[in-house]
C-alpha cells in the first residue's frame, strides 16, 4: 500500500501545484503599455511620427488619392475608383477615397498625444510644448482637409469621446462659420508656439509658417463662391441655413489676403520663390520638385516613394505609363509669349486664339523641334511647340524622346495602338496621349528591376507659389482697383520664374478688367498649381465643376494604329464624357457612418 | 466474468511490487525503450516450479448462432501460451504450471475468460455488436451505451479508413452533426469540420479535438490506430470542458493491447490518385475571335487579331510566336499515386499488455517535372507513424499506461508557391506564350505575367519536414481500500511539434521572343538573367505542450437497481509556440476543473449533472473562472415492464433531453490577453534634412476588464429506437443559443476616430437543427446487410451583431445566417436600348445590350447597393449528409458509400470566368464553357448563361448577384470497396488469421448541378488542386 500513498501525495500536488488564478496569469514580457509609452523620449517621438502619418500621400494619385484624376487635369487608366465619380455612379454607400474615418483617427491621435506629451520626463519642458503645438497642428490641419472634401464636419475641440456608451454619440455637423472660426484660432495659436524653423534632424516637422500657409488656404477657400456666393448668385447650401450663412462677406477676402501675406512676410520673408543660381528657368522650375528643401518649401514631406514616377514613366521604359495629362490640361498652357492659344471649346472643337498672337501655334502638321529641356531633336506636332516652359516641365507627348539613364537612351513615345508606350494587347494604356512629366526627373531615371528610383525627394504640400495666387485671388475679388499693382507683383515673380512675359505686357486688359484679371489669376494657377491636388479644390470652391468636369475629357486619338494614316492620331477627340452634378461638390458621408450616427446630415446628396 | 477478474487480481503472481513511484518511472522508461526487454521480463515472470503437464481441450462457438469459429486465438492467461482453433473450431493446449484462466478472442467478438475447471472447457464467444456491457467514451471517461443520455454519435472506425492522407478528410457524411468540407486536394491536405456547423461569428467555431484525452490535431491520428471515434455535440456531454467545449468536441481513443498472444495485422494498400475533374479553358484561336468580338464593341471596325493570324493558332505552324497551350495539359499529369502499408502489434499477459503499430503513406502528385533537372519538384507527401501503447498491471490495484507516438511527415514541394502555380495555370492566356520556345529557350511574357511551367519545374524545390512526439502517461489506482468503486488517476502527457522548411529556389535565364528577322529566325529579347544555382532559405517552427490531469472516479451498483457514479477531475495544460510573434510565444495555458454525476435506476430512468470549472488566461485576473453546468434526464421505455408485449417490435426506445451552458474562450482576431491595452505599429512620417523615416506607434486595442467568454446555451431532445433487433435509430433535435460572441463594434462612428475598433463580447447567434443515425443490419442465411445512413441540418440566425440597421431594414444581417449571400436579383439580359432607357437605372456603370438587367427591389427607380439583398444559401452547406450499404455473402463483400451536402451556394468570380477582366491580355485565360454560352453580337441570346463579355472590369455585370450564384450542393460516390476475404480453413491451414483483398474508389462519382469544376473546391473560379479521385487494391493480413 505503500505506492498508494505516493500516488495520492502526486495526486494532491497536481492539484495544488499553484493557486488557480496564478497560473493563468501573463508570463511577464514588460511589454509596451499605455503607462510606459511616454516614459522614453524615442517612444513620444513614434507616438507623434504617428499623428503625422496620418498626412496624406499625395504622390500615390491613384490608389489612395483621387484628385487629379477626378479633375480635369488628368485622365489615369486603371481601374479604380476615381472612374465611379467622373462617371457619376459614385453615391454614399460605394465612395472611396472617404477620408473621414482617417481624418478624424488623426484627430482623436493627436488629442490624446497632446493630453499625454507633457508627462515624458525625458523631454525638455519647451520640447514638449513644441511637439504638443506639432500635434495641435496636424489637428487642424486635419480638420481643414475633411472641410475642403465634406464641408461643415463635427468639431470635437478638446474632447476624446468616450466610447463605453456614457455619451450619446449621435451628432450633427458644427455650422461652417464655426468650423471656420475654430480652426484657424486653432492655426493662429499654433503660429505663435511653434518654431519658425525646425532643427535640421525635424526639417519637414510643423513651423509657424506651416500654421499660417494651411490657415491662407483655409480662408481663400471659405472665401470662395462655394461657401460665400457672390450677390446675385444662389448658394447650392440654401436649404441648409443653420448650417451656411447665405450672405456674402467681402470681409472674407480680406481675411484671406492678409492670411496670405502674413505668410509672404512670415520671418522677414524668409520664403523665396526657387530660382537656381543661374537663373536657369527649367532648372529653375525642376528644382522645386528635385532640390530638397528647396526655399519655396513651406510644407513638404520627404519621401522615397517612386509611385508617381513608377505610374507616369511611359511603358517601354518599365513605367506604367497610366498617369496621363488631359488635352484639356494642355491646352490651359501659354505660348513662349504668355498668350494662352485656346479660348474655350464648341462642340468639341477647341476654339483657338487669333493666329497673330499665337506664335503659329496650329493643330496639324509636324516639324522637327528640339525639346527644351532635353535638347534632343525629333519629329514634333506643332500643338507643342513654342509653347511655355512650364508646359515642357509637365507633358510627356507621343513622338517625343524619352531620355533615361544607361538603358535605351532614346527611345521614343509612342501612345498609339502598338506603339511603345501605348495599347499593345491591354486596356492598361495610356488614354490621353499624355503623361505627366512633373515630379520625374527624366534623364537621370534608371529602371531597376522594374521600379524607378529617383532617391528621396520633397513633395510639396503648400509652397509661395501657391500662397502668392492666393493673395492675388483674394486681393482682386476684395479690391481690385486698389491693388492691381500689389497683385501684378506677386503675378509677375511667378511669372518670371516660369520664363513668361508679365501679365500685363501679354494681356494689357488685366489693367482695366477685374474679370480679365481674375481669368487670368485662374489660369496662372492652373498652370503653375497643375498635378499638385490643388485643381479638384479649385474647380469646386469656384463652383466651376459643372463646366470642367461634367462635360467632355480631351486626349489624342491613341486608338488609331501605326498603320493607319498618321494624322487620325493627331487628333482631337473626346475620350470621355463626364458627369458632373450640383451634390458632387461635397463627397457624401458614407452610407455606413449615417447608419451610425443618426444625427448627421447629409449635405446635398 | 468481472468475478474472475478479481479472483484472478487477488492472485499471488504479480511480479513487480515496486518500492516507489520513483522506480515505477524508470521502470517504464526502461520498459518503453524497448519491446524485447519487455518480452524477457514476461518470461521470467512466468517461471513456475511445478512441471506436471495438463492438457485441456474444446470448443469455440459464436453464441448465437452455434457456428464453430475457426481461427480463434486460445491462451492462457497471464501467459504467452495459446494455440488457434482449427477449421472445425475445436483445440487443444497443453501445459505446465498453475494457470487456472483460459482467454479467447476473436475479431469482432467480446474476449472471454473462462475458469479451467474441467479438462474440456467449451467456449462461447459473444458478438461484440450486441454486447450489452458495450462501452460509450465520454467526456473524461465512458459508460455503458445504455445509460448515455448525452447527444453523442461515434462511428465505427473501418468507416473512417479511407486512402486519405488525413483522417479530417474521411469524416464527412459519417457522423450525424459533422459539417466536412475539403477545400483542396493537394497531397496532405486536410479538411475543415465543425459539430452541428457554426454556432458563432467569433473567433473560433472550430470543435475541440481530444486524442487519448490530450488536445492535439486529429490529423496526426494513424486510423489504424484508432479504438473510438466519438463526436460531443449537446451540454450534457460538453459541459465537462467547460470555457473550450462550446463549439462541441471530437474524442479519439487509441487501441490498446489485448491480452493473448501476439497478433499481427498488416495492411497494404496501392493505389492512383487524379483529380475529379480538371478545368476545360479556350484554345487560341477561341480566344482571340472572342477578344475581338469584345474589342469591336468598342473600337466598331477593328480587330486585335487578324484572320491571319488566327489561321496560325489553328494550325499549329508557328507554336513560338502563335502558340496554342493547354496549360493544364502542359503541367499536369492524369494521375499520380498513392500507397499505404501499416502493420500492428498486440498481445501480453497479465502484468503488460502492448499495442505497437507503425505506418508509412506515400502520395505523389499530378505536377509534372522537366526531367532535365536534376532536381525533382513535384509535390511528394511522406508520412509515417509510429504507435507504441503500452498498459501494465504493476499491483493488483494500479494500472499503468504509456501511450507514445511519433509522427513524421515530409512535403517535397516546387521552389514557387503552389497558388502561384495554379494561379498562372489559370490565367494565362492559351496564346500567351508558349511552354518553352523550339530552341528550347525558357519563355516568359513581356508583360506582368508569369510563364507557370517554369514556375513549376525551373523554380527549384521546397522540403518540408514536420515532426511530432508525443507521449502520455498515466496511472490508475483502486481506492477501494477506502471505499469500494473508487478510483483515482493521473495523466501526464507532453508533447512536441517541430516543422522544419529549407527551400531552394530558382529562376533560370527567361526570354521574350518579339518577332522573326529577315531570314526567319526569332529575334530574342532577354527578360530576367536568371540563374542556374539554386539559392537557400531555411525557416523552422513548432510548439511543445504539457499537460497533467487528476481525477477521482466512483462508481457503484446499489441493490442491483441504483447506479450512481461520480467524476471529479482537475487539469492544466501550458503549450508554447516557438517562432512566433512576441505575443504568440507567450505561454498558451488552460486550468479546470470537471465534475459528473449520474444516477441510473434500474436501467430504466437516468440522470446526470455535468459541470465544468475552468478559466482562461484571456481575462482579466479574478474574472476566469467560469462554471458551466448541465443536466439531462433519460428514459429507457423499452425496458419499462409495460412495455414489454412492444418488445418484438421495438427493441429498444430511450428517450432523453438535456440543457446546459457550455463555454468558448476564443477571442477573434489574434488578440490575447484581452485586458491588457496593445501598443501596435502604425503608418510613420519621414522628414529630415537627409531623409529619415520614423516609424510611428500608437495605442491599439484598448484594454478590457469586463469581456469574458461566449456562452453557449444548448438544448437537446433526442430519441433512439431499435426495431426488429435490426434497425437502430438516433434522432435529436437541438437548439442553441450562443451570447457574448466577440466582435468589433461595428455600431460605432467613424467621427469617433478610433484607429482599432475595440472587441466586446455582446453578440448573440443561434443555432438550429437535427441530426440522425440509422442503421440496420440483417443476416439473411449467408448474406449480411447493413444499411446506414446520417443526416444533419443546422441553421443559424444572427441575433446581435453591433450593428447598426441598413438604410432599408431587408438589407440587415441580423436575423439571417451567418454565412448568407448577398447580391442583386438578375432579370435576364438586356436586349435592347429601349428596354434600358425603360428600365429603373442601374447605377454601376452605362449598362449596354447583354449586360444584365437587375431587379429594382425598393422600387426607387433606380438599381444600386440597396437592392441587395440576401440571396441564395451560406457557403457552408446547411444540410449533410452520407448513407451506404456494406454487402456481405460469403467471402465477398461490397460496400458503396455516398455522401452530399445542400442548401449552399457561391458566387463565382475571378478572371477564370470573367474573360478579358485583367489588364494585362496575357492573363485572360477562361472556361470554354463560358465561351459557348456567352452573349455576343452575333448571337444574342437574352437568355445566354453568360453576359456580353467587356475588356476590363465590368462594375454592372460583375456585382454579385444571382446571374453568377451557383448551387454548391452535391452528392458523390465518397467510397466504394469490394472486398474478398480468402477462406477461414485456407488461411488456417496457412497459419494465418483472416486475410482479405480488396479494392476501395474515392471520390468515384459526383452528381451536381454545378458541373464546372468540383463544387466542394473553394473560390469562385475553381482555382486550385483539385479534389482527386483515389482507385486503391489492398491486401489486409492476420497473424
Amino acid at each position: 500500500m505503500k505506492n498508494i500513498k505516493y500516488f495520492i501525495v502526486i495526486l494532491i500536488l497536481s492539484m495544488s501545484v499553484s493557486s488557480c488564478d496564478e497560473y493563468l496569469n501573463r508570463q511577464e514580457d514588460q511589454a509596451l503599455s499605455e503607462a510606459t509609452l511616454f516614459k522614453k523620449r524615442y517612444t513620444t517621438e513614434q507616438y507623434l511620427a504617428n499623428v503625422y502619418g496620418f498626412i496624406p500621400t499625395e504622390w500615390n494619385a491613384s490608389d489612395e488619392q483621387p484628385w487629379l484624376p477626378a479633375s480635369d487635369e488628368a485622365d489615369f487608366s486603371f481601374s479604380r475608383a476615381y472612374n465611379n465619380m467622373n462617371n457619376g455612379t459614385w453615391n454614399p454607400a460605394n465612395a472611396s477615397y472617404s477620408f473621414w474615418d482617417h481624418y478624424y483617427q488623426g484627430i482623436r491621435e493627436a488629442t490624446y498625444f497632446m493630453t499625454k506629451v507633457e508627462t515624458c520626463p525625458e523631454l525638455d519642458p519647451d520640447e514638449a510644448l513644441t511637439y504638443k503645438a506639432e500635434a495641435r497642428f496636424l489637428r487642424a490641419f486635419y480638420y481643414f482637409s475633411l472641410m475642403r472634401q465634406y464641408g461643415p464636419v463635427l468639431i470635437l475641440g478638446e474632447d476624446v469621446v468616450p466610447i463605453d456608451g456614457s455619451v450619446d454619440l449621435n451628432r450633427s455637423r458644427t455650422p461652417w462659420e464655426e468650423c471656420v472660426k475654430w480652426v484657424s484660432d486653432e492655426l493662429d495659436a499654433c503660429a505663435a508656439a511653434l518654431p519658425a524653423v525646425q532643427p535640421l534632424q525635424r526639417t519637414g516637422l510643423a513651423t509657424s509658417g506651416m500654421a499660417k500657409a494651411v490657415k491662407s488656404r483655409l480662408l481663400l477657400y471659405s472665401a470662395s463662391q462655394l461657401y460665400n456666393p457672390k450677390p446675385g448668385t444662389t448658394s447650392i447650401y440654401k436649404n441648409y441655413p443653420a448650417i451656411f450663412s447665405t450672405q456674402y462677406d467681402a470681409q472674407k477676402w480680406k481675411a484671406a489676403a492678409d492670411a496670405a501675406k502674413a505668410v509672404i512676410d512670415h520671418e522677414g520673408g524668409m520664403y523665396k520663390l526657387y530660382t537656381s543660381e543661374d537663373k536657369d528657368v527649367y532648372k529653375s522650375l525642376l528644382g522645386i520638385y528635385q532640390v530638397r528643401w528647396n526655399s519655396e518649401l513651406i510644407f513638404a514631406r520627404s519621401t522615397d516613394d517612386s509611385w508617381f514616377q513608377k505610374h507616369a514613366a511611359p511603358r517601354g521604359v518599365t513605367g506604367y505609363g497610366g498617369y496621363g495629362a488631359t488635352q484639356n490640361q494642355v491646352d490651359a498652357f501659354a505660348m513662349e509669349n504668355g498668350v494662352y492659344p485656346i479660348k474655350g471649346y464648341v462642340n468639341g472643337d477647341a476654339l483657338i486664339e487669333n493666329q497673330k498672337d499665337i506664335l503659329g501655334y496650329a493643330e496639324t502638321g509636324l516639324t522637327s523641334y528640339t525639346h527644351p529641356i532635353d535638347k534632343v531633336t525629333s519629329s514634333t506636332y506643332l500643338m507643342y511647340q513654342k509653347r511655355e516652359p512650364r508646359f515642357y516641365i509637365n507633358v510627356v507627348w507621343n513622338g517625343m524622346v524619352y531620355k533615361q539613364l544607361n538603358v535605351n537612351p532614346n527611345h521614343i513615345v509612342q501612345f498609339y495602338k502598338g506603339g511603345t508606350s501605348g495599347n499593345i494587347g491591354t486596356f492598361d494604356y495610356c488614354t490621353t496621349g499624355y503623361l505627366i512629366r512633373k515630379f520625374s526627373d527624366v534623364g537621370n531615371i534608371s529602371p531597376q528591376n522594374g521600379t524607378l528610383r529617383t532617391g528621396a525627394t520633397t513633395w510639396p504640400m503648400i509652397r509661395l507659389a501657391e500662397i502668392y495666387l492666393n493673395y492675388a485671388e483674394a486681393l482682386c475679388e476684395y479690391d481690385y482697383a486698389g491693388s492691381k499693382n500689389e497683385i501684378l507683383t506677386y503675378m509677375n515673380k511667378i511669372r518670371k520664374r516660369a520664363g513668361v512675359p508679365d501679365l500685363e505686357v501679354a494681356y494689357p486688359e488685366v489693367l482695366s478688367s477685374k474679370d480679365v484679371m481674375l481669368d487670368m489669376i485662374r489660369r496662372e494657377r492652373r498652370v503653375e498649381l497643375c498635378f499638385e491636388s490643388l485643381r479638384y479644390f479649385d474647380t469646386r470652391r469656384w463652383q466651376i465643376a459643372e463646366q470642367t468636369d461634367g462635360g467632355n475629357i480631351y486626349g489624342m486619338n491613341v486608338e488609331a494604329t501605326k498603320e493607319t494614316e498618321a494624322t487620325q492620331y493627331w487628333h482631337r477627340r473626346v475620350l470621355e464624357k463626364r458627369v458632373f452634378l450640383p451634390k458632387h461638390y461635397l463627397f457624401p458621408i458614407t452610407q455606413s457612418e449615417i447608419d451610425r450616427n443618426k444625427m448627421i446630415e447629409q449635405l446635398l446628396w | 466474468m468481472k468475478r474472475i477478474k478479481k479472483e484472478v487480481n487477488k492472485s499471488k503472481n504479480s511480479l513487480i511490487k515496486p518500492k516507489s513511484v520513483l522506480k515505477l518511472l524508470l521502470l517504464f522508461i526502461f520498459l518503453t525503450s524497448s519491446t524485447s526487454q519487455f518480452a524477457q521480463v514476461n518470461q521470467t515472470g512466468k517461471t513456475t516450479q511445478t512441471a506436471v503437464k495438463k492438457t485441456i481441450k474444446g470448443k469455440v462457438t459464436d453464441s448465437a448462432t452455434g457456428e464453430a469459429i475457426i481461427g480463434c486465438n486460445i491462451w492462457l492467461k497471464e501467459s504467452s501460451q495459446g494455440v488457434v482453433t482449427d477449421v472445425n473450431g475445436n483445440y487443444s493446449i497443453t501445459f505446465e504450471g498453475n494457470f487456472n484462466v483460459l482467454s479467447a478472442s476473436y475479431v469482432g467478438y467480446k474476449t472471454a475468460e473462462v475458469v479451467i475447471n474441467n479438462s474440456v472447457v467449451n467456449i462461447s464467444l459473444v458478438s461484440s455488436d450486441k454486447s450489452l456491457d458495450e462501452v460509450v467514451v465520454v467526456g473524461y471517461g465512458s459508460q455503458r451505451k445504455v445509460s448515455v443520455i448525452g447527444s453523442i454519435s461515434s462511428t465505427d472506425v473501418k468507416n473512417l479508413k479511407i486512402p486519405t492522407a488525413k483522417i479530417s478528410t474521411a469524416l464527412a457524411g459519417q457522423l450525424a452533426g459533422v459539417v466536412s468540407i475539403q477545400r483542396s486536394g493537394e497531397p496532405g491536405a486536410g479538411s475543415d469540420f465543425w459539430i452541428r456547423g457554426i454556432s458563432t461569428f467569433g473567433g473560433g467555431s472550430k470543435p475541440l479535438v481530444l486524442v487519448d484525452g490530450i488536445e492535439r490535431s486529429i490529423d496526426y491520428v494513424d486510423p489504424e490506430d484508432i479504438e473510438t471515434f466519438s463526436i460531443l455535440k449537446d451540454a450534457t456531454a460538453t459541459a465537462v470542458y467547460g470555457v473550450r467545449g462550446a463549439n462541441g468536441v471530437v474524442i479519439v481513443t487509441t487501441r490498446k493491447g489485448i491480452e493473448g498472444k501476439p497478433k499481427i495485422s498488416a495492411k497494404a494498400e496501392y493505389g492512383t490518385v487524379a483529380p475529379t475533374q480538371m478545368p476545360k479553358m479556350v484554345n487560341s484561336s477561341q480566344f482571340a475571335k472572342s477578344y475581338n468580338e469584345v474589342y469591336g464593341y468598342l473600337h466598331p471596325g477593328q480587330v486585335q487579331y487578324t484572320d491571319a493570324e488566327i489561321a496560325k493558332y489553328e494550325n499549329g505552324s508557328d507554336p513560338d510566336l502563335y502558340p496554342n497551350v493547354n496549360w493544364f495539359e502542359e503541367l499536369y499529369s492524369d494521375f499520380s499515386t498513392n500507397q499505404r502499408a501499416s502493420i500492428n502489434i498486440s498481445g501480453g499477459g497479465a502484468v503488460a499488455r502492448y499495442y505497437v503499430s507503425g505506418s508509412f503513406y506515400n502520395e505523389g502528385s499530378i505536377f509534372k517535372t522537366d526531367n532535365m533537372r536534376k532536381y525533382n519538384s513535384s509535390i511528394n507527401y511522406n508520412k509515417y507513424n509510429f504507435r507504441s501503447n503500452l498498459n501494465m498491471t504493476i499491483s493488483p490495484t494500479t494500472q499503468l499506461n504509456i501511450n507514445l507516438s511519433n509522427i513524421y511527415e515530409t512535403k517535397t514541394a516546387p521552389g514557387q508557391s503552389t497558388g502561384d502555380i495554379w494561379g498562372y495555370t489559370f490565367s494565362s492566356s492559351p496564346n500567351a506564350f508558349p511552354v518553352r520556345y523550339s530552341n528550347g529557350y525558357l519563355s516568359t511574357p513581356d508583360g506582368s505575367g508569369s510563364n507557370p511551367y517554369n514556375f513549376l519545374t525551373q523554380s527549384g524545390y521546397r522540403i518540408d519536414k514536420y515532426n511530432t512526439a508525443q507521449a502520455l502517461v498515466g496511472i490508475s489506482q483502486d481506492l477501494k481500500f477506502i471505499t469500494p468503486g473508487l478510483r483515482a488517476a493521473i495523466k501526464f502527457s507532453w508533447d512536441a511539434n517541430n516543422t522544419y522548411n529549407v527551400t531552394r529556389y530558382a529562376m533560370p535565364q527567361l526570354w521574350w521572343a518579339t518577332g522573326r528577322d529577315e531570314n526567319g529566325n526569332l529575334v530574342f529579347k532577354e527578360m530576367y538573367k536568371g540563374s542556374e544555382s539554386l539559392g537557400f532559405e531555411t525557416s523552422n517552427g513548432g510548439s511543445s505542450t504539457f499537460y497533467i490531469e487528476g481525477s477521482v472516479n466512483y462508481e457503484k451498483v446499489f441493490k442491483h437497481e441504483q447506479r450512481v457514479s461520480a467524476l471529479f477531475l482537475f487539469n492544466q495544460r501550458s503549450l508554447n509556440k516557438f517562432n512566433v510573434s512576441a505575443i504568440e510565444s507567450l505561454p498558451f495555458r488552460n486550468q479546470g476543473i470537471a465534475a459528473r454525476v449520474t444516477y441510473s435506476y434500474k436501467d430504466k430512468y437516468f440522470g446526470e449533472i455535468n459541470a465544468g470549472y475552468n478559466g482562461s488566461e484571456n481575462f482579466s485576473p479574478g474574472k476566469r473562472f467560469g462554471l458551466f453546468p448541465a443536466a439531462a434526464v433519460g428514459w429507457l421505455v423499452s425496458n419499462e415492464p409495460f412495455f414489454a408485449p412492444a418488445t418484438r417490435v421495438v427493441n429498444l426506445l430511450k428517450l432523453k433531453a438535456s440543457y446546459g451552458i457550455v463555454g468558448n474562450d476564443q477571442i477573434g482576431g489574434g488578440r490575447r490577453f484581452i485586458y491588457n491595452g496593445i501598443i501596435v505599429e502604425s503608418t510613420g512620417y519621414e522628414y529630415g534634412q537627409t531623409h529619415t523615416s520614423m516609424s510611428g506607434l500608437r495605442v491599439g486595442d484598448l484594454a478590457n476588464d469586463n469581456v469574458s467568454w461566449e456562452k453557449a446555451y444548448k438544448k437537446n431532445l433526442g430519441i433512439e429506437f431499435g426495431l426488429f433487433k435490426a434497425l437502430n435509430v438516433q434522432f435529436d433535435l437541438f437548439s442553441e443559443r450562443r451570447e457574448g460572441i466577440f466582435l468589433q463594434r461595428l455600431s460605432l462612428p467613424g467621427y469617433l476616430g478610433i484607429s482599432s475598433t475595440p472587441y466586446v463580447n455582446v453578440g448573440k447567434m443561434e443555432n438550429k437543427g437535427v441530426d440522425a443515425t440509422a442503421d440496420y443490419t440483417k443476416k439473411f442465411g449467408q448474406l449480411v446487410v447493413t444499411v446506414r445512413g446520417t443526416f444533419s441540418f443546422n441553421r443559424n440566425r444572427l441575433i446581435d451583431q453591433d450593428m447598426p440597421d441598413y438604410n432599408y431594414l431587408y438589407r440587415n444581417r441580423v436575423g439571417k445566417p451567418y454565412g448568407q449571400q448577398y447580391g442583386l436579383v438578375a432579370d435576364g439580359l438586356f436586349e435592347s436600348e429601349d428596354q434600358i432607357k425603360n428600365s429603373p437605372t442601374q447605377t454601376f456603370g452605362t449598362p449596354r445590350v447583354g449586360d444584365i438587367k437587375y431587379i429594382d427591389i425598393n422600387g426607387d427607380g433606380k438599381v444600386d447597393e440597396s437592392d441587395e439583398i440576401a440571396i441564395g444559401r451560406t457557403t457552408t452547406p446547411e444540410i449533410n449528409y452520407g448513407f451506404g450499404f456494406s454487402i456481405r455473402y460469403k467471402d465477398f463483400d461490397f460496400a458503396p458509400f455516398f455522401q452530399g451536402t445542400d442548401n449552399v451556394t457561391f458566387f463565382m468570380s475571378g478572371g477564370a470566368v470573367r474573360p478579358f477582366s485583367n489588364p494585362f491580355l496575357d492573363r485572360n485565360s477562361y472556361y470554354e464553357v463560358i465561351y459557348n454560352n456567352s452573349w455576343t453580337l452575333a448571337n444574342q441570346n437574352p437568355n445566354a448563361t453568360y453576359p456580353r463579355m467587356s475588356i476590363g472590369t465590368n462594375n454592372n455585370n460583375y456585382r454579385n448577384s444571382t446571374y453568377w450564384q451557383r448551387d454548391g450542393g452535391f452528392i458523390r460516390l465518397k467510397y466504394m470497396e469490394i472486398g474478398y476475404s480468402v477462406p477461414k480453413n485456407v488461411v488456417h491451414k496457412l497459419g494465418l488469421g483472416p486475410v482479405r483483398i480488396y479494392m476501395s474508389g474515392t471520390n468515384l462519382l459526383t452528381f451536381s448541378k454545378f458541373k464546372m469544376w468540383d463544387p466542394e473546391i473553394s473560390g469562385g473560379q475553381g482555382e486550385g488542386y483539385p479534389p482527386t479521385r483515389v482507385i486503391s487494391a489492398g491486401l489486409n493480413l492476420n497473424i
